[in-house]
């Protein structure tokens, strides 16, 4: 098992901290090192120390915002691989046209409601990693959601895996780590050791109840020493779930925007807010609700609505916070819990399918494409796509390459080779 | 539910024993001494007075404020 603290370059960072180094007056040195002294004359394995903690400090300070696009969005009607003569065998009446697409390459182009992703694509802040799915995929949306949600595709855990992720950046209860912007927790969020904040409207995250009530209820008695634990964590939870809610309101409250998220700014401007006024938080979890993107029936429309509000709204974040001056920490990682059939319905629409893209934007993210793009002249016998990358890389990609954390098989239950995606 | 006609029929005469008959009916551990202190002022606030005889026939609704107050509290979960 890998050591989360082995950075890469067959150094422990404790380990070679825990050996003396700061007897040797490291702390100074590494201190002039991030603030720019040149590391010439100092020996190798301080210089590789200093890197190493620079490293960490960096990672610490990184957000991840996970965005589901729930309901099984058509991945192949999103980034159209207009290039592929199959695509439009399969879908000749829904295939959308090369010239009503925004072309990035001679292969694929974004159906043309995605001019935020068309931009950041194009400014190197998107990467597209093709062809993400499991072995024997559920055409459920709940099995398959499940599946995603836990990173145990198949099988099942009671946590998730950005809960996962949260008790291995953070293995002792960190208030508001998680924050989940929906109106019922995710199976994602669930953690083991945090108790995620969840809420929809800031504005009514609090408790119910009379006027005379209310403070009252916000009153909860801090006991030392309490030597029944089930009491002492229940008033732990009931403190935390106050205080969160006044930080959430607070933060709410003084958020100011000239940004325009369009239609459905989704959860985003309020992870702007959460952001502007400080939370130490640094897993966000929030989804496009209500199944939107099952399409069954009279997709084009519909589909190109709901693709142009995520895209707008994404694009609309990304600015919000650059003008915060936090976009070098965040990077957004946008899935769906399956794409959709190959062909076509005969009700203008698709059907629950298998593998589907997955996207990483941020500042940091290398854009592009990763792993290898479906065929779709290779299907399985239900004209579905079968998987070229298991989605778990994509996890993995987030888990190591940007949050830092390096034994991804901790938080994923298997070793899954991460992207080159950041830097 | 007629908490009024509990508070009578369990004999209740001050807004302390209220409370604590209600904590024992709903809370099956001990409360700290603040907040069940809490409580009593808030249904002596919401009464005018500590005398629930003579509130008799105003405080249904000051206890059922009360009992959603106790029943809010974190050691209700434990029930």
């Amino acid at each position: 098992m890998t050591n989360h603290n082995d950075l890469g370059h067959g150094l422990n960072r404790r380990a070679l901290l825990g050996a003396g180094l700061a007897g040797l007056g490291v702390n100074g040195i590494l201190g002039g090192a991030m603030s720019g002294l040149r590391l010439a004359g100092v020996p190798l394995a301080l210089g590789q120390v200093a890197h190493a903690m620079a490293a960490d400090a960096a990672s610490k300070d990184r957000i991840l915002i996970v965005l589901e696009l729930s309901g099984g969005n058509d991945g192949l009607n999103t980034l159209v691989p207009y290039g592929d003569d199959a695509y439009y065998k399969h879908r000749p009446t829904l295939g959308i046209r090369p010239n009503k697409l925004l072309k990035i390459d001679e292969h694929f182009g974004w159906n043309s409601s995605m001019t935020g992703f068309e931009k950041l694509y194009k400014d190197g802040k998107l990467a597209v990693i093709h062809g993400c799915g499991y072995d024997q995929p559920s055409f459920s949306h709940f099995t398959s959601m499940a599946y995603l949600h836990t990173a145990t595709p198949n099988g099942g855990d009671p946590y998730g895996w950005v809960g996962r992720l949260g008790d291995a950046l953070e293995p002792m209860v960190t208030p508001n780590l998680i924050v989940n912007i929906d109106v019922a927790q995710s199976l994602a969020v669930q953690s083991r050791v945090h108790v995620p904040v969840v809420f929809d409207d800031p504005e009514r995250f609090k408790r119910k109840g009379s006027f005379q009530e209310l403070r009252q209820l916000d009153a909860v008695t801090q006991v030392a020493d309490d030597a029944n634990a089930s009491r002492a964590y229940l008033r732990e939870a009931a403190k935390s779930a106050v205080d969160a809610s006044t930080l959430v309101r607070e933060a709410w409250a003084r958020y100011r925007t000239p940004v325009d998220y369009g239609i459905v700014p989704l959860g985003l401007p309020k992870i702007a807010a959460m952001m502007a006024a400080g939370l130490p938080t640094r897993l966000y979890y929030t989804s496009f609700r209500n199944n939107a993107f099952d399409t069954h029936v009279q997709q084009p429309d519909l589909h190109g609505r709901l693709l142009s509000y995520a895209s707008d709204s994404i694009m609309a974040f990304m600015r919000d916070v650059e003008r915060i001056g936090r976009a070098d920490q965040v990077a957004v990682l946008v899935f769906s819990e399956f794409g959709r059939r190959v062909p076509e319905n005969a009700n203008q629409g698709t059907d629950h399918g298998t593998a589907n893209s997955m996207f990483i934007i941020g500042k940091q993210v290398k854009g592009g494409h990763y792993g290898k793009p479906v065929n779709l002249t290779q299907l399985d016998a239900g004209d579905n796509l079968m998987h070229t990358t298991d989605f778990r890389r994509a996890y993995a990609t987030i888990t190591k390459g940007w949050m830092g954390y390096a034994d991804t098989a901790k938080v994923l239950k298997g070793e899954f080779e991460p992207f080159a995606v950041f830097g | 539910m007629d908490l009024a006609g509990l508070v009578r029929t369990q004999k209740l005469l001050n807004t302390a024993q209220v409370v604590d008959y209600l904590l024992a009916r709903f809370i099956p551990v001990a409360v700290e001494n603040a907040d069940r202190a809490r409580l009593v002022d808030f249904l002596k606030m919401e009464l005018g007075t500590d005398d629930v005889v003579q509130a008799q026939s105003y405080m249904e609704e000051p206890l059922r404020l009360l009992l959603h107050l106790i029943m809010s509290l974190p050691e209700y979960q434990l029930g």
